[in-house]
Order: C-alpha cells, then structure tokens, then sequence
C-alpha cells in the first residue's frame, strides 16, 4: 500500500470514528446558570426526601399548578398560591396535575386483574421492545397545564425566540395529530446505575426506562419520548414520565400519582437511593453535603432542549400476567442472563403484553395503547446472535468459493473472460455489510463477538479477496483494446482492428493499478454506507423504494458478465459451481428478510418482491447458460455478429494448396485427410478439408477436433485450449491469438 | 527438544487433534454455547438429570490459557505419534478417552449413591484434561530423556533437570488451573495413564478397525505415495515433497485450499 492510501484511510477512519463528547463552550454566565440549576435539583432532591403522601407536591417545578387552578383560571405558576391548600394530597383534580377522568382511567388499567394466583404471574425482568397500534383520544378535550422553564433558565441559550414561546409549535415532538398509528416502547430496566448494580432480580419495585416512539402509517409524524418510572412486580403496574428543566417528575410528582400511599413510600424509597447513586453521588462525603451534583452543561442543556421541544407525558400500563409459577420466571431470568443450560424451552417463553395509556399535560393529548405486543429482550438478542452466526458461515462459502474460483481464473485468458463488474457489485455489497457489522458491534454490546467476526470476514472477503481479484482483472484487462458493444456488432474482424490501434496505452504494474481500485473501492463503499445509513430515516414511502432499487440493482451482478461475454464472444467465464453457490449465498439473506414472517429484523413481509429478485436472478443465470450451450451471441441476429476469429474452420483443397502452413511434415493421407504434427503434444493430428467449396465436413464433432490458429498453425484442440489458458500466443511462431 | 521435523508433518492425528482443541472452544464462544461444557453434580445431574455433560464437559476447554497450554503438549506429543504410527496414537486416544469418560461415570455414580460425597467430588472441570494428562503418563514412559543438565544456586546445591522437564511444568500448570477440580481430573488421568500403560486395563492393543481404509479417504496423499521421488526441477522444494511432487501442468486444480488461500496474498 502506498503513501496516499494511506492517507486516504486515516481521513476515512478520522470520519468514521465517533470523536470527543462535545461540550458546549460555557460562558461564566452560562456556569452561574449551571450552579443555579444544581441547588435547584439538590432543592427539589431535599423535597422529595421530606415529601409524604398526604402532603401536596410542594415547590416542585411543574406541579406548581393543580388541574383545577387552571381550570380557575390560574396561569400564575408562583410558590406559594396564595389560598392553596399544601398540607393535604387526595388523587383528584383540586391537588394532582391530571383531571379526574384520566386518574379515574389510570385506576381503571391498573385495576385490571388483580389477583395473583399461583399458576400465573408477572414477568420480574420485562426489558423488551414492545410493538402495537395506538389510538388517539379525541372525545374528550383537556385543558392545557402551563408549565414554564424556571425563569432563570430562560435565555440559557442567548436565544429568546426559543425560549419563551406562548403556543406549542406544530412540530413539537410527542404533540400527536394522527388519529391511528404505531407504537413501540421500548422497556428496559436500569440495572447498573454508576458501575453500581441496581434493581436486583428480586425486588418487587423496579425502576424502569420506556422509550416510546409513535408513527403514523406513512411515518409523516414520527415521535421519540424518554420515559422514567416505576413497576411494580406484584400487579403488573407501570407508571413513568418525561423529566425536563421545566417537569421534575421524578423528583416527587411522580410518585403522588401513584394512586396510594404504599405505593408512594416504596417508589420514594427507590427514588432517593437511584438519585443518589446516579446524580448525588457525591453526598456521602459527609462534611460537603451542600452542593456536588454530577451535572454538567450538557445535563443541563438537554434537558432544557427537551422542554423546548417536547411535550411532557405521564404513561400508565399494566402487564399482562403469564401462566408460569414466580419459581419459573425466576429460573428464566436467570438462564437469560447467565447460560448455564437450565432445561428451559425457550420458545414457549410467553411474550410480554402490555396494554395503558399516556397522557401530556402542557400539550392536553391522551393516547391509548390497547394491545402492545413483544419479545423478551434477551430472547430477541439470542434470535439475533443465531441470525448472525448464520450469516457468518455464509460469508465462510462466499470466501471457499471466491478463492476456488480465483485459482481456477489465475491465467491471463481465464482472467480476461471476467467481468470486472461483477466482482464489484459484490465487493461493494460486502463492504457495506463490514460496515454495517461494524456499526452494529459498537451498538449490541452482547453480540460484540459474532459481530465483530463478521465484520472481519466481510472485510476480508470485500477488501483482500474481491479487490485483490478486481486488481488482477484490471491489469490483465487494461492493455485491452476498447471493444465497445458498438464495434464489437460493427463485425470487423479483429485482426483488422489491431492494424488500427495506434498509441497503445502505457502498460501499468499491479501497485499502480492497486491504489487506484482501492482509492475508488473505499470512496464509493463510504458513499453507499452513508447513503444506506442516511436512508434509514427517510419517510417510509421513498425508503421502501430506495430498498427495492438498490437490492435489484444490486442483485443484477450476472448482467455484466453476460455482457461481457457478448464482448469477448467467450463463454466460460465463472465456473458453474461459482454461479450456482455464491447466487445461492446471496439470495438466502433477501428470503430470510423478505419471506419468514419472524424475522429479527422485523422487515415486514413481501413475497412477491422477492419473487422478483428471485426471477431476475434466474433469469441472469438462464441467460449465462444459454450461452454456454448456444454461444455467446446467440441472440444476437447473425447479420449483427462481427466475425471473430473462427478455430475451426472449414479447410478446402485450395486452401491446402495455397500452403496452408502446414508445409513441412505434412503426410496426405486418403480421402479428404491429412496428417500434421501436433507441436504440443507430437502426436499426429488428422484434420480433414472438403474436395470443393460446396463440399460439407462429415461432422461437426471431428471438426471440433483440431484447432487453427491464424497464422495457420494446427494443434489438437485440447493441446492449444490449455496452452492458451496461460497464454495467448502461438507457440509455433509466437505471433498473438485471438481469445477463444 | 526433539529430532522431530517442526510442525505437523506427518503426524496427521496431532493435526486434528490440535484443531479439534482450537476450534471447539472458539466456535462454542462465538455461537454462546460454552455453558454445555459445564458439569457438577448440582444441578446438573440431581435436579436437571442432563447426561449429556459427562461427554460435552470431556469435549472442550472454557479458558484460553487452557486451549494455549493444552495445544502446546500436544505439539510435543506428536512424538508418540511418530513413534507410535497415525493408526495405533488415534487407537490409544480413543482408548484412553473412553477410560476417562467412564471414570468421570463412575464418580458420578458414586455421587447420586453416597449422599455426602459431592461437596468433594461433585465438581468437574471443562475440558479434557484426564485425557491429556494420561497421554503424558504415555509419553513419560515411552518417550526417553535427551539430556540432563544442572544448575547451580551455590556451590553446594544444584538442580538436575532433563528436556522434559517444560512437560512436566505444563502439565502441572494445566492440572492447577482450575482449583481442585481439575487437580482430581489430573490425578483420574495419571491413574488412568498407569493402569494402561501396565497392561492392568485392557485396550492397549486395541486397534481403530478399518483405519486404512478411513486414512485413504480423509488424506489420499499419505498411504499411496509413501515413497516419493522429489522433484529435482524445482529447487525451492526442501522439506515438503509431498506438495511439489504433486505439481502437474494444472497447479490449480490441486493445490490445497491453505495454498490458495496464501497465494492469494502472494499474488
């Protein structure tokens, strides 16, 4: 490699490689904002501490209003109201932030069945992405709680327009015009707060994280909020929030809407010590107790951002129960986090089903989610592991029949069938894919090794073998003369042509010609990955079509070798086995996608698109062994056909008589005979010529026999066909051969 | 440390065996199986009754230094097979295997029919090692001491060690590595090893029936060709006659696929 690769590859790595967390640069007014904002949150920490439940919320910011004040009008978020009431807490309107018809539907869900029973019981562990339809409440219509951004925070960013706004903007994230749509919710326990294990596997409160994404059908309004909250493992119950600069839920809020005072002390308890592991963990320096938070300006800013942007929601849900005894689940959680081979079936692991709703207080939206459906987490991490460990002994027999294939075409004429093409359709399909296995291994900590194997063997395969391959292809094809389509059906023979070539172009050595495949290979790989990667978040409609264009497109990797053998008027270019295994290898992934409906990668179902591929594929194959049998031009109207030199031609006595080369050690025998030396193998060779013009060869298999070179020298057909594999010239008078 | 030729050549048992002892660790860590190496009477046998594990837990080791020391001896091994032939070291694994699986069996039995007993002997380690340390016991006996040699701390004292002695280390290291478990192994081994090598359990003459038949269809080169003539046009081949005597007009078609794969790179 040389010295501009790799400059080249350190630019791409520099790219490719995440850099330092970029901390905004703090102004002191900036900092003086930030220490505001940690004795704020150590505030609000001192009041969850003290808070009880029979208390109302306090100076808690966002629960500075009830329902009911701002349905009396009272807009002014000051502590202390004057007249309110702040030594009493009831779950109605007049204290909480929610109208009583939500707390009355929360009480509904979580009421939903309450008895456990010894048969069946709640999932303890119930991190899992969950999938499901939502539907947008619109019979009842809400008031919308103001809550504003303590007012030193106001103009953090030097930015007034975004942040005092009066209305919510349009595009606020979580702000849900679509009457139906999609949901997942993506739930996962906190296990490991501060490299410190959290939420043990047997506690029955368990503080939870729950993403929910929402999209329309065509994705037009696709939405992403981060929850926090709690469940409980003995009814099944979730509740969880957003937190922001202007809701801090978690630090009380949320625990009053936990409908009873058992339910507030245990979330409270959780609360404080998740706290104080995770943001105050620096209290237990007794002396200092004042002011360590673990905040910084990022801390700060996004939260801020996510006041701005988004709407705050408080979600409510239950999980379905399970016909499986605590005894059971529990030996299911442990076998999925550490193997040990328990006999458990781990297809008849029931999924988790959830069902609940959210509500957003500042935007008055309620969403109901009937039926969210899915897989356990680690259940849907071994599926992926097998799915990938498949996909490796794939890559395995691509690379065995790549190298097979390119021992076989090792000498210049094999090599000079080859497509380049081909072989660069499929070095950049496994370029990306080492990309993507790349990308993949930094985000599935679990599956880090079989992804990071795969990484290396399609790296390996892409950019040693194919390119490796496409190098040899190039130099064997540089000194070619351009034989375009056009000339080639022109029918000049080529003989004629070489008298024409005028500058032949300066023959290049392999480590010129590998820079430059490797600069281009690695260019237009960074190109497509990030066209791949970026197209993952177009809307829905063009990504579906972008899929559908780039897989036939790039599934069309026969077409140019059928090409190219047209050029060439050759047919054996790949061996048989090649075409056969590697089409086969390739299309296993498009049927596992496309066609098993459970597929891990959750792409939804299309037989007919795969049909396609799976048609277009045969029908490249078909094409290539018509031309096998047939010739390379057989579609070709023969008037099209320019003449290429033909080996077999039909000798005449003429022909004879003109001296057909063949003067010296010629023995005439009877009958239309004559008997040469081979000058390969020094056997005799009979070939046979027509008394006249008219005269026909008895048979086409004898004349297939002896080849003829053009400068009229005859071998045994197998003798020149395997001298000709290593080289194009006549081993006679070394004048060049035309390629069979 | 010995006359042998390095590397594999000609000893095609040692050959597998060291893939074997590579490959089995890695692809069970790639594809999360590790856990059926596992064995100890709780839970396994008592409350799961999986049995499977006295074979799987003889099959593989779960720590590389274990797969690296492991590999090492037997490397050095392969001097039994020289001396033993590819035919009678593979009947002697086999041999030898099979004792190991069957005492593990029987402490196993001991296990479920003395209550007590499975605190001292209810764990097992993961991993042949019975079958490596018998293979020494084996070699130990077979195979002689080159050279002596002495170090000395002072004038007085000094340690006499022989060639073998790395072997010895190794072994102990690998018997050591995992606690009290694999010492026992170790110690079912030797015993194993001894009893065998004494004649006293039967098997020593046992033979892999249908070997040649077997050998001619894995390696087609190493029965017919025993005798090959070298050949002399090309100089560059030294030690392996048995690639270069190969070299017909068509290299392609025969080359082996460790070959192509390198030549490859060399382009």
């Amino acid at each position: 490699m040389n010295r501009y690769n790799l400059i080249f590859l350190i630019i791409f790595f520099t790219f490719l490689l995440p850099g330092l967390p970029s901390t905004p640069i703090a102004s002191d007014d900036q900092n003086q904002k930030l220490n505001l904002f940690k004795s704020h949150l150590h505030q609000s920490f001192e009041l969850l501490q003290n808070s009880s439940f029979n208390h109302n919320y306090g100076n808690l910011t966002g629960f500075k209003l009830s329902y009911q004040d701002v349905l009396d009008g009272d807009l002014n978020q000051t502590y202390p109201l004057p007249g309110k009431d702040y030594n009493q807490y009831r779950n109605n309107q007049r204290y909480s932030i929610l109208p009583d018809e939500i707390t009355d539907l929360a009480q509904k869900v979580w009421d939903l069945d309450d008895v456990t029973t010894k048969e069946s019981n709640y999932f303890t562990n119930i991190t899992s992405k969950l999938k499901g339809g939502y539907i947008l409440n619109e019979n009842k219509s809400f008031e919308k709680l103001p809550l504003e951004i303590p007012g030193y925070l106001l103009d953090f960013k030097n930015d007034p327009i975004g942040s005092n706004y009066p209305e919510v903007p349009p595009n606020k994230i979580g702000n849900i015009t679509h009457k139906y749509g999609s949901v997942n919710l993506d739930l996962s326990i906190v296990e490991k707060s501060n490299n410190e294990y959290f939420n043990s596997l047997d506690s029955q409160i368990k503080l939870i994280k729950m993403v929910i994404e929402t999209s329309d059908e065509l994705e037009y309004e696709k939405n992403s909020i981060e929850t926090v909250g709690f469940y409980f493992v003995d009814s099944g119950n979730i509740i969880t929030s957003t937190n922001s600069a202007k809701f801090f839920s978690i630090y009380g809020g949320l625990q009053h809407l936990t409908l009873n005072e058992k339910n507030f002390e245990l979330t409270k308890n959780v609360t404080i010590s998740y706290l104080q592991r995770e943001l105050f963990g620096r209290t237990d320096r007794d002396s200092d107790d004042d002011g360590e938070i673990d905040v910084d300006l990022n801390f700060l800013s996004r939260n801020i951002d996510k006041s701005e942007e988004h709407c705050e929601y408080i979600s409510f849900s239950h999980i379905n129960k399970v016909n499986l005894t605590k005894n059971e689940i529990s030996e299911i959680d442990q076998e999925l986090r550490s193997p040990i081979g328990r006999p458990i079936d781990f297809n008849k692991i029931p999924n988790i089903q959830l069902q609940g709703f959210m509500y957003s207080p500042d935007c008055a939206i309620e969403i109901d989610f009937p039926s969210v459906i899915g897989m356990k987490h680690e259940l849907q991490m071994f599926r992926l592991n097998k799915a990938v460990i498949a996909g490796i002994g794939l890559l395995l027999v691509q690379i065995l029949l790549l190298v097979r294939q390119m021992s076989y075409s090792s000498t210049p004429s094999t090599i000079a069938r080859i497509s380049f093409y081909t072989i660069w359709i499929m070095s950049l399909v496994d370029g990306s894919l080492a990309m993507l296995y790349l990308i993949g291994s930094a985000i599935f900590n679990k599956l880090y090794s079989p992804l990071i194997v795969s990484a290396f063997l399609s790296f390996i395969l892409a950019s040693i073998f194919e390119i490796r391959f496409l190098i040899s292809i190039y130099v064997s094809q540089y000194n070619e003369r351009t034989l375009t389509l056009f000339t080639a059906l022109q029918g000049r023979p080529t003989d004629e042509e070489q008298t024409q070539q005028t500058n032949p172009p300066p023959a290049q050595d392999e480590s010129q010609v590998s820079g430059v495949i490797y600069t281009r290979f690695f260019f237009s790989l960074m190109i497509f990955t990030f066209l791949l990667l970026n197209s993952v978040m177009w809307p829905k409609t063009l990504r579906s079509n972008f899929e559908k264009i780039i897989l036939f497109a790039l599934n069309s990797y026969w077409l140019p070798q059928a090409y190219r053998n047209t050029i060439k008027g050759s047919h054996r270019s790949f061996k048989w086995w090649f075409i056969g295994g590697t089409t086969l290898v390739r299309l296993v992934p498009i049927f596992y996608i496309f066609v098993v409906k459970s597929n891990v990668f959750e792409h939804h179902y299309d037989l007919s698109f795969f049909m396609v591929i799976f048609c277009w594929l045969i029908l490249q194959i078909t094409l290539l062994i018509f031309q096998g049998i047939f010739g390379a031009r057989f579609f070709l109207p023969k008037k099209w056909l320019p003449k290429t030199y033909d080996y077999h031609p039909i000798l005449s006595e003429s022909d004879l008589e003109n001296g057909f080369g063949i003067g010296e050690g010629i023995r005439e025998t009877n009958n239309g005979h004559v008997s040469v030396d081979c000058a390969i193998c020094m056997e005799p060779v009979e070939v046979q010529f027509a008394k006249s013009n008219l005269d026909q060869v008895t048979g086409f298999g004898q004349k297939k026999q002896w080849m003829i070179t053009p400068c009229h020298h005859v071998f045994h057909t197998d003798c020149l066909e395997r001298h000709m594999r290593y080289k194009l010239q006549c081993p006679i008078c070394r004048s060049a051969l035309p390629p069979p | 440390m010995s006359t042998l030729s390095t590397g594999f050549s000609n000893v095609p048992i040692s050959r597998y065996l060291t893939y074997l002892t590579v490959l089995i660790p890695l692809i069970a860590s790639l594809t999360s199986f590790k856990y059926i190496f596992y064995l100890s009477y709780s839970p396994f046998i008592d409350e799961f009754g999986q049995y499977w594990r006295l074979l799987t837990s003889q099959l593989g080791f779960i720590n590389e230094s274990e797969v690296l020391i492991s590999v090492i001896l037997l490397y050095q091994f392969r001097a039994l097979e020289r001396l033993y032939s590819s035919h009678k070291y593979l009947s002697i694994l086999i041999v030898l295997f099979l004792y190991n699986l069957l005492f593990v069996s029987i402490i196993m039995v001991l296990n479920v029919c003395i209550p007590g007993v499975s605190w001292v002997l209810g764990t097992f380690p993961s991993g042949p090692f019975g079958l490596i340390v018998s293979l020494f016991v084996i070699y130990k006996n077979f195979i002689p001491v080159t050279y002596n040699f002495e170090i000395y701390s002072n004038k007085t004292t000094k340690i006499i060690l022989n060639d073998q002695f790395v072997i010895y280390l190794l072994i102990f290291h690998l018997c050591a590595s995992q606690g009290w478990s694999s010492i026992r192994n170790g110690i079912y081994g030797h015993t194993i090893g001894w009893l065998v090598f004494n004649d006293i359990l039967p098997g020593r003459n046992w033979r892999v029936p249908l070997y040649r038949y077997l050998n001619r269809k894995i390696d087609p080169n190493s029965f017919n060709n025993e005798v090959h003539t070298p050949s002399f046009e090309n100089p560059e081949s030294t030690g392996d006659a048995n690639f270069e005597a190969d070299d017909d007009d068509d290299p392609a078609e025969t080359r082996p696929l460790a070959r192509q794969f390198l030549d490859t790179f060399r382009g």
